[in-house]
């Protein structure tokens, strides 16, 4: 099962919850599990101002981002630079 | 590659643009020139906060001379609510639109309301002062304490919280029981001014809107593709209808992602018939275009009698401008990047007030947190009495440490960095004499990946042409050819760079966020080993095997060998031209941690700082062209003295910008500064093949926290504002 | 539009006749009028050094300068540096040291340090910076300028006696 980290501001929608386990081979399905159980969860963590890391790399790929069963998903802050 | 030693990397070659630049050759963008070009100028508000009651612009349209005019009413109809995403937050197109022409209300001094396209600059100017405006004045309001502050004044309705735009958290273990296993606390709060990037060139854009509906644009950009895609949304064109040809560009640092004049001048362009030329006054750049966040920051950390931080907490409001967008989210996750700490909390609001919409400026965000980090962690090193950096080093982030916002890291240089700092000779020199005082501090920026293309053609004589789209503003042309000359065993020399337009070369990013090493530098490397792979083919036809080796630029097959340049001559004999081509987004870009050692003297008559000697030290990852590498570490570490010592926006209460020149904008002059000598460490990232981390950025976030240390250890007083000028040193 | 006043001068050891009008500044003359775009602006106010040529035997920033006042003038742009296709020995220098990262700086602080090289053979580093302290560079921090001008005195003039 693979961790999903939940960003701090989102954690009060769970009850303080910091991190799910869920299953899945990509993350899209991680969070089709997630959403699943809790209703709603997914369009905090899917918006063009969050990216996602897979194994603490930046992924390109976003939702289609294979994950292993014992992958680290996080929603950083997509930064860019200057 | 496992390969350590190289022939190209680590040299030093004549950049390839050298001599163009050198001679005036180089076309910047106000050079341009095109028939029956004609100019424009833009009408800015002299308000910080006004409703717009009446513009009419008939007197102007009417002045001998003038083409056309344009305010926010030329924008195509488009929802208001439409999102715009050019892959790092979304925007509305209505706030896009909003600050490049304003409507219903000018929301800072400086806020572009019309524009004028007419047969010179001169006569462009003319038309601009008969444009007719009526305003309602409102109460403005200025600093992000302020703006958030119950009953300020509200520059939008809507947002998250009053001025408030978005507020950002990243909480990790227990604060609270963090801190109180702590023996010592520091909290800390301090402001920054709002400061510029400071590039030489103003903005510039050239837009000619063709008959057959096509818009090219001629500008001066960090990033083709990014200002076509912009300019397109602001349009409500197609991205396709617009080509972007880069100009060289006179430096950027973050201020030339956004555009300003390229939409307006296409708007002209496309009423005139003609093309359009604008180039920003050096005013219009203070005033019109994006500066860095002034910020608040307040910072508390604890450590426990070992010196291992126990606990840290930021709280930090950036100004964002006139519309939502400041860099409070980087600045939230540099806060505290280079300590391994279990127990954090960070606080971080985007905040508007009236002043220009803020912009990326070289690690956006990270220097105005790193200022109170670095501070915080000198007062605790002197009331412990332990060595600054001996304190960062019980406490430094390595690989696999867990910062607030979540990921780990990979392998980082932090250690490497700090210890390269203790080992220096200027660490390890005497003060100069009386009213010194010695700084450090040191610093993180993320460097990214995203999006380049690369197109390596082959020529009959050994050489290759190189086609990529990476604007080049510190030599990056020639990092990249240098790249490219490695895999296939090549001089630099052989290799002939053209940075070309949106039409021309598959999509590439920004240059910018210290990529352009790394990303397009990947797309060129994977270029040339798709090169390596076609002639590999050639030679194996050429030889009738199979088995075609390929070393130090040599193709080889048992007894049988060509150099790269013998191979090149038969190409048209073995099948025709061989060109290869590579498209990334690769992920495995490398953080940089950088440091900086500086010593200053203060007068105690006057209060002027004199610095007396600077070392920047920084994690290259491997320097490709080490003296563009030492070159970027130079001017992050100067405009970060600049920001400390001087530079800011002055305004008055009616939010006008009082200092909007260079004589009054006061950036270091080579009569400020010493020699700046630096110390590449080379911690190579395992995401590259080179082991390249991006350098352009994180060398400026620890100037303002290593100046401020040195001026405490100088006059025996914490100042908590920066420019820590003359007037602040005297305390007058 | 005012009538254009015929200007009668010399640049880059060329004689160059022009049409101006008098508002016209000798920086918008040159990129605009004469067509040589070597010349920058940074402000428009003098003080930058983006724009600096050399005026008869001084350095002057052409932003402040019109157009009309190079009449009977001998003008060097950056344009007039090299000689035929061989690079001044300080545009070589600068290359060879990586002293310029942008280049919008370079033209105005090759003009003001071949005049600085005229007027100190073998300026000190004080001098070099003190001299080169109107010209305003963003990307480099000075260091390799100043190390470029330096090489390019012990070039020209030989090592400091």
């Amino acid at each position: 099962m693979a961790t999903v980290f939940i960003p701090t501001v989102v954690r009060p929608r769970l009850g303080g919850l910091a991190q799910l386990e869920a299953s899945g081979r990509t993350v899209g399905e991680l969070l089709i599990d997630l959403e699943a159980r809790y209703p709603g969860l997914s369009q905090f963590l899917l918006r063009p101002s969050l990216a996602i890391s897979v194994d603490d790399e930046v992924t390109p790929l976003g939702v289609l981002e294979p994950v292993r069963p014992d992958s680290e998903v996080h929603f950083i802050a997509a930064i860019s630079g200057g | 590659m496992s390969v350590t030693t190289y022939n190209v990397i680590g040299t030093r070659p004549i950049r390839h643009d050298g001599a163009d630049k050198v001679t005036g050759r180089a076309l910047y963008g106000a050079d341009l020139q095109l028939a029956r070009m004609v100019h424009g100028a833009v009408l800015r508000s002299p308000h910080a906060h006004a409703r717009i009651l009446r513009l009419d612009t008939t007197k102007a349209a009417a002045h001998p001379g003038v083409f056309a005019v344009v305010t926010a009413a030329d924008f195509p109809a488009a929802p208001t609510d439409k999102i715009v995403d050019f892959g790092e937050g979304d925007t509305l197109l209505s706030s896009l639109r909003g600050n490049i022409l304003a409507s219903g209300k000018v929301l800072y001094s400086g806020h572009a309301i019309a524009a004028v396209a007419a047969v010179n600059a001169h006569v462009a100017a003319e038309a601009v002062a008969l444009i007719e405006v009526d305003y309602e004045p409102l109460p403005c309001v200025l600093t992000a304490p302020a703006a958030m502050a119950p009953g300020a004044p509200l520059l939008h309705e809507g947002l998250d919280n009053g001025n408030v735009a978005e507020t950002i958290r990243h909480e990790i273990g227990d604060v609270a029981a963090g801190f109180a296993a702590a023996t010592v606390i520091v909290e800390r709060e301090l402001d920054t001014a709002t400061v510029h990037q400071g590039y030489i060139e103003p903005q510039n854009a050239t837009a000619f809107w063709s008959s057959d509906g096509r818009v090219h644009i001629w500008c001066s950009t960090q990033g083709s593709f990014v200002a076509r895609d912009a300019s397109a949304a602001v349009l409500d064109i197609p991205v396709s209808q617009v080509k972007v040809t880069p100009m060289e560009i006179g430096g950027g640092f973050g201020g030339k992602i956004n555009v300003y004049l390229e939409p307006v001048a296409a708007l002209l362009s496309k009423k005139a018939g003609r093309p359009v030329k604008m180039v920003m006054s050096r005013r219009d750049v203070f005033t019109g275009t994006g500066p860095t966040p002034g910020s608040r920051v307040r910072v508390k950390i604890g450590v426990d009698a070992a010196g291992k931080i126990t606990a840290a907490q930021a709280w930090l409001a950036y100004e964002a401008g006139a519309y939502p967008g400041a860099m409070v989210g980087p600045g939230a996750m540099t806060v505290f990047a280079c300590y391994n700490i279990e127990n954090v909390l960070i606080e971080g609001f985007d905040v508007v007030v009236n002043k220009p919409s803020t912009a990326a400026y070289r690690a956006p965000g990270a220097p105005n947190s790193a200022l109170a980090t670095e501070t915080v962690l000198d007062e605790i090193a002197e009331k412990l009495g332990v060595d600054p950096l001996e304190l960062r080093l019980r406490n430094a982030a390595k690989e696999g440490t867990r910062r607030a916002d979540g990921p780990r890291y990979k392998r980082i240089g932090c250690v490497e960095v700090i210890e390269a700092m203790r080992a220096s000779a200027h660490y390890n020199a005497p003060l100069p004499g009386p009213s010194c005082g010695r700084g450090v501090a040191i610093g993180y920026w993320f460097n990214i990946g995203l999006p380049s293309s690369a197109t390596l053609s082959v020529n009959a004589d050994g050489t290759v042409n190189l086609i990529e789209g990476s604007t080049d503003i510190g030599g990056s042309r020639t990092s990249l050819s240098m790249q490219a000359a490695e895999v296939l065993g090549i001089r630099a020399e052989d290799v002939h760079p053209t940075i070309v337009d949106t039409d021309s070369v598959g999509y590439t990013g920004v240059t910018g966020g210290s990529r352009t090493t790394f990303a397009t530098g990947l797309a060129v490397y994977e270029a040339a080993q798709d090169v390596v792979t076609q002639m590999k083919a050639r030679a194996a036809k050429l030889w009738a095997t199979e088995e075609v080796e390929f070393a130090n630029g040599t193709f080889s097959s048992g007894s049988n060998n060509l150099s790269f340049a013998q191979l090149a001559a038969q190409l048209g004999a073995t099948g025709g031209p061989v060109v290869g081509s590579a498209a990334v987004n690769p992920r495995g870009a490398g953080g940089s941690v950088a440091g900086l050692i500086i010593d200053l003297k203060v007068d105690p008559e006057t209060g002027k700082t004199e610095v007396l000697r600077v070392t920047s030290v920084q994690d290259a990852g491997k320097a490709i062209h080490p003296a563009y590498v030492e070159g970027q570490m130079q001017g992050g570490t100067a405009q970060g003295i600049g920001w400390a010592l001087n530079e800011e926006y002055f305004m008055d209460a009616s939010g006008e910008m009082r200092n909007g020149s260079y004589l009054d904008y006061r950036m270091p002059t080579a009569l400020d500064l010493p020699m700046i000598e630096t110390i590449i460490v080379e911690v190579p990232n395992p995401g590259h093949p080179f082991g390249v981390r991006g350098v352009g950025e994180a060398n400026i976030v620890p100037p303002l926290p290593a100046v401020a240390n040195a001026l405490y250890r100088a006059i025996g007083r914490r100042l908590h504002s920066v420019p820590m000028n003359p007037a602040s040193i005297l305390n007058l | 539009m005012a009538p254009k006043v015929q200007v009668q001068t010399t640049i880059n050891n060329e004689p160059v006749q022009f049409l101006c009008e008098p508002r016209q500044t000798l920086l918008e003359c040159l990129r605009d009028v004469v067509g040589l775009t070597g010349t920058k602006e940074g402000c428009g106010d003098g003080n930058c050094g983006s724009c600096t040529v050399k005026l008869g035997d001084r350095i002057v920033t052409s932003c402040l300068v019109l157009g009309v006042e190079a009449e009977g003038e001998t003008i060097t742009t950056v344009e007039g540096l090299a000689h035929g296709n061989t690079l001044h020995p300080l545009q070589k220098a600068f290359l060879e040291h990586a002293a310029l990262q942008c280049g919008i700086c370079t033209p105005g602080f090759l003009i003001a340090a071949d005049a600085l090289l005229q007027q100190h053979p073998h300026p000190t580093e004080d001098q070099t910076r003190f001299w080169l302290s109107n010209n305003l560079c963003r990307c480099t921090g000075y260091d390799k300028i100043i190390r470029a001008v330096q090489a390019a005195a012990v070039e020209i003039n030989g090592a400091p006696q």
